[in-house]
């Protein structure tokens, strides 16, 4: 990002919300490869979410202070951004979806679509997607409705 | 030694609120007399009284020298006193990773616990290591079909 910057040479960049959904969809589903400082790692070890958190916010407090996080109507959540701990508004679906990344690791649109998903549930009775990538995926979706208590079949093929 | 008269006995007694699965960790050691002294006074000097109640140290095989302040605080005076700490003897600086764990209540939320956690690695100069290469932007691409 930094060199992005120096490229464009520009003082200020704007990154969308989606931007940090896709930033949590990446370390939701690399976390295993992701190592925190000793006493720190400790910490939040037995809590996966935690982890999560703490490195999309090592991410963000890491960035120049010239990048900002556009704002969106609706829930709001605190993030931190070029270091300050700020807070900004971000879509009903963007926030909902962030809650979910540690727990079902999908890529950032998938997770979105399933949120919408879950909104109709009641009257859902199947999640298609062109995404076949394995059963595994599958699994996550269906471990994504039983959470709420439903048990509709979740088909992640078409 | 001034500021620091915890016995072997009782620093191996201590017990970690959070967590407590390195407390009798056989792999941890004494730290050299002086750095213990040295944090012994910073901590003394920082809180205003005497809350050490044990130092131990230890090798981390990617980070390097470790060593763990127990303090007679609350978890957030102990997250605070980290902070100063690691900002007074950064890792990047110092090259030695300074941890802080508290016998008193756990009176911080989850949230405040993840911001703690930040800001001392940044303010410490600490940062995550990658256990393989990662390459984000080879995946966002895939994802967002542009292979």
């Amino acid at each position: 990002m930094r060199l992005l910057l120096e490229k464009l040479s520009v003082e200020r960049f704007h990154a969308s919300p989606l931007t940090l959904v896709e930033l949590y969809s990446y370390i939701s589903r690399n976390i295993g490869k992701l190592r925190l400082p000793p006493e720190l790692r400790d910490l939040v070890e037995v809590d996966e979410g935690l982890r999560v958190r703490v490195h999309v916010r090592e991410c963000l407090a890491r960035l120049p202070r010239s990048i900002t996080l556009i704002s969106d109507t609706g829930d709001v959540m605190g993030v931190s951004v070029g270091g300050e701990v700020s807070t900004i508004g971000v879509f009903h679906k963007f926030a909902e979806a962030l809650r979910f990344f540690p727990r079902l690791r999908l890529a950032s649109l998938d997770l979105l679509h399933l949120m919408y998903a879950r909104q109709l549930v009641e009257h859902t009775r199947y999640f298609a997607t062109l995404e076949h990538r394995d059963t595994r995926q599958s699994r996550y979706y269906r471990k994504g409705v039983r959470d709420q208590g439903h048990r509709y079949r979740f088909n992640t093929k078409l | 030694m001034d500021g620091w008269s915890v016995s072997q006995d009782s620093l191996w007694c201590a017990t970690m609120k959070t967590p407590v699965s390195q407390v009798h960790d056989p792999s941890t050691f004494m730290p050299d007399p002086y750095v213990a002294l040295l944090l012994s006074r910073l901590a003394r000097e920082l809180t205003g009284r005497d809350v050490i109640r044990g130092i131990v140290a230890y090798d981390d095989p990617d980070y390097g020298p470790v060593v763990r302040l127990v303090v007679d605080l609350d978890a957030r005076e102990a997250l605070d006193l980290w902070l100063k700490l690691v900002k007074l003897i950064p890792y990047e600086r110092y090259g030695i990773v300074i941890g802080v764990r508290w016998l008193g209540e756990d009176n911080v939320s989850r949230d405040e616990l993840v911001d703690y956690v930040v800001k001392i690695m940044v303010e410490g100069g600490l940062r995550t290591t990658a256990l393989e290469p990662l390459d984000v932007v080879r995946e966002l691409r895939g994802e967002r079909g542009r292979r």
